[in-house]
């Protein structure tokens, strides 16, 4: 796995912006941006080039489901692998991700380990 | 044996309110009662059973002060939002040291590096706390809101302030609009709930389960 990839994490929680972002680094990826919503993820997304999202579901005004459709409909941003780290954890929310073309999902609160495990599926199955 | 004058005046006084609802059912149960038909007993004591029932709401309803709405609501709204600012604030604090630790075990030998680096981790992963909090005291606040509303529409409801021109459930009891659906409530689309409470919530395993399962 390429530790000089370019992550956006998306989250209207500065706090897990920071948590996510440290972690991250710890798992020796240095190249890291931030955004406070879908739109503001979208508009930066469109700017440069990112290798993968971390999105948070619940945000306003675009939630998280609607980045991804609006990345997985957009030709030049539909192969960025796309994860979505949230709380939401009922079946019809995972099945909804899936179907909008999620590579994993992790739900909150979550730890090092199991963001390091899907960072490496998600670049395994690339 | 016709009995057309004996519902004439109910059917022409069409209710307004509760209180007339309760005069309506009132004049019913005199009607029924003057025919001393067995069969329509039984209605009378059901007429009499929603007529303790309205009064009860109303007196219920009376009992409600104005404090409710314009100290006790708002409060604990105010409560909320603190206890969402006092969180955020402490974890960053939390943030800064874990932060100040990491950056120490940089310039450390091997063991003690993986050691402070490992804490700062457990620490980080500990901080999510915060943001699971945030969204279950927004869901709190949501809650909040929703009674107060519906609150206000019930007393509006029983102290006839609605004008309602006749006795219709449906325009009686006030109906959801699209934009008062809740979180999670079924209008075809799927919508964040925020965080389940523990026990219900799925794990990681059954969410990558059922990942597994969608191919």
């Amino acid at each position: 796995m390429n530790k000089n990839m370019k992550i956006l994490i998306v989250d209207d929680y500065k706090t897990m912006l920071r948590v996510i972002g440290n972690l991250l680094r710890q798992l020796e990826f240095s190249h890291i941006d931030e955004a406070l919503d879908g739109s503001e993820a979208l508009a930066k997304l469109r700017q440069g080039k990112y290798d993968l999202v971390i999105s948070d579901w619940n945000m306003e005004p675009m939630n998280g489901l609607d980045l991804l459709k609006e990345v997985r409909a957009d030709p030049k941003l539909a192969g960025t692998p796309f994860i979505m780290v949230t709380a939401e954890s009922k079946s019809e929310n995972v099945i909804a991700a899936k179907q909008a073309g999620v590579s994993n999902y992790i739900v909150k609160p979550f730890n090092a380990e199991t963001l390091g495990k899907k960072l490496a599926t998600v670049f395994a199955n690339a | 044996m016709s009995h057309a004058n004996d519902t004439a005046a109910p059917r022409s006084a069409a209710p307004r309110s509760a209180a007339d609802m309760q005069s309506l059912i009132e004049q019913l149960i005199v009607v029924l009662r003057a025919r001393r038909r067995e069969a329509e007993a039984t209605l009378v004591v059901e007429l009499q059973g929603i007529l303790a029932y309205i009064q009860g709401v109303r007196t219920d309803l009376s009992q409600i002060g104005p404090e409710l709405k314009t100290h006790y609501i708002p409060t604990a709204t105010d409560e909320l939002e603190a206890i969402s600012e006092t969180t955020a604030a402490a974890t960053n604090r939390i943030m800064d040291a874990a932060e100040a630790i990491d950056a120490m075990a940089d310039g450390r030998a091997s063991a003690s590096k993986e050691a402070l680096s490992a804490a700062a981790t457990q620490i980080y992963e500990a901080c999510t706390f915060q943001d699971l909090t945030g969204q279950r005291v927004r869901k709190i606040a949501t809650a909040l809101h929703e009674t107060e509303v519906k609150i206000d529409q019930l007393i509006a409801t029983f102290t006839g302030r609605l004008g309602i021109a006749s006795v219709d459930l449906a325009a009686v009891l006030p109906q959801p609009q699209p934009a008062q659906l809740r979180p999670g409530q079924d209008d075809g689309e799927v919508r964040a709930c925020g965080p389940q409470l523990p026990g219900i919530a799925k794990t990681q395993a059954e969410i990558d389960a059922l990942m597994e399962e969608l191919g």
